[in-house]
């Protein structure tokens, strides 16, 4: 398990990247999906996500404004940015090349395929 | 809201460094933290129990003070520029000051249409206004910011090397700059006074001397 979220916290950014392409989302939003989305297995600390979207603001992958709700306190949004959207096509192709390497490393699928 | 959840992040922030955005993040803290309060209440969990879940969730916020704490410095350069800038401004006018008081003083003579000559006295007051000046050049190329270091590696020395060498180089030009043009002006004005113009060729002889012992000291320095 320790394996698990370990790997996964190295690629908190372009998970959030992925949530913001589909739409415009806050911090909770984003865990709440991520927990759905893992069938309740993974979910991040609010510390680790907070940094995350500092370091993506920074790199003007993502761009955030505060919601204008009435009740409560105020909601900061996050935006995917022109930039953001071409990182994350970049990560995902070398996610690809990684994960394929990976599973090779490992024989994972590559018994099958060798014979 | 719990005001006990909120008393506790009051609590979280309370080693953060005062700045927008260390507020802001307490904020987006506090309505992500109540809404998943809420969430939990609404699906018959105990308050006890939403707040522990709650608090459990926040993680380690020491990191992102770190990120909070990295725009300061960036304040405070911008703050030093300034005031580097105000102080050029005031010496270079210092410098101009020096030389309309010599112009005056030796024009004094003149139009009081005594043959006293005051040059002499307006040099003096010249070399001592622009005392001021020189002292503050060699100020703001000492008080620049020295880099500190952020991490025990090897880059890290590197920059501060670095940071150390610009910083002592910039010393050596300012001290340089006020040589010569010091050169420059008390030859015109001993030329002038004196007429000797065969010997006071002589002070640029000085002037190299004395830039070669500068030099020397700084040398000594980057040594040490």
């Amino acid at each position: 398990m320790s394996l698990t979220s370990d790997v996964i916290r190295g690629h908190t950014e372009p998970i959030i990247l992925s949530h913001l392409i589909e739409k415009d989302s806050y911090g909770y939003q984003i865990n709440k999906e991520i927990l759905e989305k893992t069938d309740d297995m993974y979910e991040m600390k609010e510390a680790t996500l907070y940094s995350a979207f500092r370091r993506l603001e920074k790199a003007e992958l993502i761009i955030s404004y505060w919601g204008d709700e009435t009740v409560g306190a105020r909601r900061r949004y996050y935006s995917i940015t022109e930039k953001g959207r071409k990182a994350y096509e970049k990560y995902k192709k070398e996610w690809e090349t990684t994960k394929s390497i990976i599973d090779r490393l490992l024989n994972i699928g590559g018994k099958s395929n060798e014979q | 809201m719990n005001s006990k959840m909120r008393n506790h992040i009051e609590a979280l922030f309370e080693k953060a460094p005062k700045t927008r955005k260390a507020f802001e993040l307490k904020e987006e803290l506090l309505a992500n933290s109540e809404e998943r309060y809420q969430d939990l209440i609404s699906n018959g969990v105990t308050p006890e129990d939403a707040y522990k879940n709650v608090i459990s969730s926040i993680g380690n916020v020491s990191e992102l003070f770190q990120d909070l704490s990295d725009t300061e410095p960036a304040i405070n350069l911008g703050v030093h520029q300034k005031k580097v800038a105000i102080i050029k401004t005031i010496s270079i006018g210092l410098y101009i000051l020096g030389v309309v008081v010599f112009f005056s003083f030796a024009l004094l003579g003149d139009i009081l249409h005594t043959n006293i000559d005051f040059s002499l006295l307006g040099l003096i007051l010249m070399l001592f206004i622009d005392i001021i000046p020189t002292c503050l050049l060699v100020y703001i190329a000492n008080i620049s910011p020295k880099y500190s270091k952020a991490e025990d590696t090897i880059v890290e020395e590197f920059k501060e090397w670095k940071s150390d060498s610009m910083k002592l180089k910039s010393v050596k030009q300012a001290t340089y700059s006020v040589l010569w043009t010091l050169t420059v002006f008390l030859y015109f004005l001993i030329s002038f006074i004196t007429f000797a113009w065969y010997a006071t060729w002589m002070i640029f002889l000085i002037a190299i001397c004395a830039q070669a012992i500068i030099e020397l000291c700084f040398r000594m320095k980057e040594l040490k």
